[in-house]
């Protein structure tokens, strides 16, 4: 029996939304009818996807069309009253980490959550790494014994990667009111996200933030968390200060366990070997007019797909997101009491 | 004319600011009847010295204290980038450390792209083209040139004449990279404006990967230094479509300039992290023409970095 297809909006098609944008019209089971954004550029990227409903403003979105939920891929600091809006109007929402800007506004999300019974997911892509979800599957078996000890790394560009047509990267960005934090609540965000999801309940041992581009929010940190539940201790490394070409990408999570160690280097994929084979599988499907995911020879862009389509399902289940609203929360707690109690070397 | 390569294995502070005396001690320059020195720097993007990407800001501080002392403190001295296709300098100077310099010596930052902005037109290689540059280029005393040395995919070298295209004061210079446009307007800005002085930054060079050679090369011809650059990268000057115009519409550099230089080019150029040019942009153009090809066929996704 044909599943009957959610109605999702999108409200901000600039870099992440663009890329969810892409990935919802490939979703059989979700249906994209309308697209928001101020850009003109961004409308018609909506416009070329045939998508029936484009909107500059996303209040007229949420107005005049029925959802069942919608992604929101905003700027930091446009979040919350995008999320507050669509919570009047009791649509569910898929949102790129972090869901807002600081505990005040995270507070005033759930709040809203529970005010008008709407669900909310926020997309830590990492834990749908292939080599990441082989890493836990592992742990979870008590591959490696007790783990005592794992190291997270994800050093790159951040909003400073180059893309291959050059533009300039958005003021915003810049900006730290509207950005709300820097490489520790971009990147630094997922993987403490993975910590905790791995290691369940982490509380701060101590944070270094450091300033290498001498902006006013830092561009790198280095944290250590311990789990409550475990007892591992965690050494997490963020960094916006690496020149990394695409498709380098300088993760990994090293464990430490009372049975020997692993990494997730020695568990992905080899980039090229995993893009042809993909490539002809997916040709192949396509000849056979069946539908696949898009991005899956990239092997780490997939996340976003799995990321979407777990919401999806778990929306028209009625089950819980495999990412929940509390564990974010201890995420955003986290980051929280890292800003508070670290006192800024001047520069 | 002059034309000098010089090499330090210290890059402490001492040593950049020794190798840099050394360097243009070498020129017979009259400090004294200069009011304002323009510093033009390579601030592509928001990518610290330390990537061979961008100009050192130790040397470019050093070269102050150095006019400073031979202008008893009394010279103007201004450090200029234009803004980029991807790229405003006012991000960029705080972030690559610049702001810190001026700050440090009382020297002012200047946006290229702003202020009073001449346009021209010109005709280079029986073509029309327009380009805009900053006053300050006609009102400085003394043009101070610091491009990088390093490997650039597209016109395979950058240097002194590439630099000069960053001073074009339209920040969507992206548009000029249409094949033939992008040499045109290099040529055609060193044809509007040039250096006085031209000092090569390769205390970090960029090949394959950067890497701290501790060269500086100085010269006040740009196409003799950039031949010399060529050459130390590895490639033939008549290799460089943008040299080749350049030459077309200047005049050949006259090999016996260079000649003195001959074995610290040869040395040099073994030392160089040297980039296979034509194998590197195959991969590369092949990879991109074949996940579009994919993507096109299966009806997949480009991933944003690269759409």
């Amino acid at each position: 029996m044909k599943k009957k297809k959610l109605r999702f909006g999108l409200v901000g098609a600039g870099h992440m939304g663009k890329t969810h944008m892409y990935n919802a019209k490939k979703i059989s089971t979700i249906e994209l009818v309308a697209v928001a954004d101020k850009l003109k550029t961004n409308r018609h990227k909506a416009e070329k996807l045939r998508v029936p409903h484009i909107f500059e403003d996303y209040q007229e979105l949420l107005e005049k069309t029925e959802l069942d939920a919608i992604i929101i891929g905003l700027p930091n600091f446009l979040k919350y009253d995008c999320i507050k809006l669509a919570a009047e109007n009791n649509v569910n929402i898929f949102i790129d980490k972090p869901m807002a800007l600081n505990m005040k506004e995270v507070y005033g999300i759930h709040s809203l959550l529970q005010k008008y019974n709407i669900r909310l997911m926020v997309s830590t892509n990492f834990r749908f790494f292939p080599h990441v979800e082989k890493l836990k599957t592992q742990l979870d078996n008590g591959m490696y014994g007790n783990i005592k000890i794992a190291t997270i790394d994800h050093i790159m560009h951040g909003p400073f990667s180059h893309p291959l047509v050059p533009k300039p990267v958005p003021n915003w960005w810049f900006d730290k009111e509207k950005v709300g934090g820097g490489a520790l609540m971009d990147n630094g965000y997922h993987i403490i996200d993975l910590f905790n999801w791995i290691f369940p309940h982490a509380k701060l041992i101590s944070a270094e933030l450091g300033y290498h581009y001498n902006m006013p929010f830092e561009d790198n940190a280095t944290v250590v968390l311990k789990s409550k539940e475990t007892d591992t201790r965690g050494v997490l490394n963020a960094g916006w200060f690496s020149h990394v070409l695409f498709p380098a990408l300088d993760f990994r999570i090293i464990v430490h366990g009372s049975v020997g160690f692993a990494s997730t280097d020695d568990l992905r994929p080899n980039f090229y070997i995993n893009a042809a084979k993909v490539a002809i599988k997916n040709f192949l499907k396509r000849i056979a007019f069946r539908s696949f995911d898009p991005l899956e020879y990239t092997y780490y862009f997939i996340s976003y797909v799995k990321s979407l389509k777990s919401f999806e399902e778990c929306l028209r289940m009625d089950e819980e997101f495999p990412i929940s609203f509390e564990s974010q929360l201890e995420v955003m707690k986290l980051i929280d009491d890292i800003y508070k109690g670290y006192e800024r070397e001047a520069i | 004319m002059t034309i000098v390569i010089n090499q330090t294995s210290n890059l402490s502070k001492e040593g950049i600011s020794k190798i840099t005396n050394e360097t243009i001690n070498k020129f017979n320059i009259d400090w004294e009847n200069r009011e304002t020195f323009l510093i033009k720097v390579n601030l592509c993007y928001y990518w610290d010295y330390s990537t061979g990407e961008t100009t050192d800001p130790r040397l470019v501080e050093s070269m102050i204290h150095y006019i400073k002392k031979k202008t008893k403190d009394e010279a103007k001295i201004l450090i200029g980038e234009a803004d980029a296709s991807a790229m405003k300098t006012r991000y960029a100077f705080p972030m690559l450390g610049y702001t810190k310099i001026a700050e440090r010596n009382d020297v002012k930052l200047v946006n290229l792209s702003e202020g009073n902005i001449i346009e021209e037109t010109m005709s280079i290689g029986g073509k029309k083209i327009i380009i805009s540059y900053s006053d300050l280029f006609r009102t400085s005393d003394f043009i101070i040139n610091v491009p990088k040395l390093k490997y650039h995919r597209l016109p395979g070298v950058t240097c002194c004449l590439k630099n000069y295209f960053g001073a074009i004061a339209k920040p969507r210079k992206f548009s000029y990279h249409k094949t033939g446009d992008l040499w045109r307007a290099i040529v055609a800005i060193n044809k509007a404006i040039t250096a006085d002085l031209n000092v090569v930054d390769g205390l970090i060079a960029l090949g394959t990967h950067p890497k701290r050679m501790g060269i500086v090369i100085a010269g006040d011809n740009n196409l003799e230094v950039d031949h010399v650059a060529t050459r130390i990268i590895g490639f033939k000057p008549k290799q460089i479509a943008h040299i080749k115009l350049a030459e077309k519409e200047f005049g050949k550099v006259d090999q016996k300039e260079i000649s003195h230089l001959k074995k610290d080019i040869k040395r040099l150029k073994k030392e160089f992290p040297h980039v296979h040019h034509t194998l590197r942009n195959f991969i590369w153009n092949f990879e991109l023409f074949g996940v579009k090809l994919y993507a096109k066929i299966v009806g997949d996704v480009i991933p944003p970095m690269i759409e």
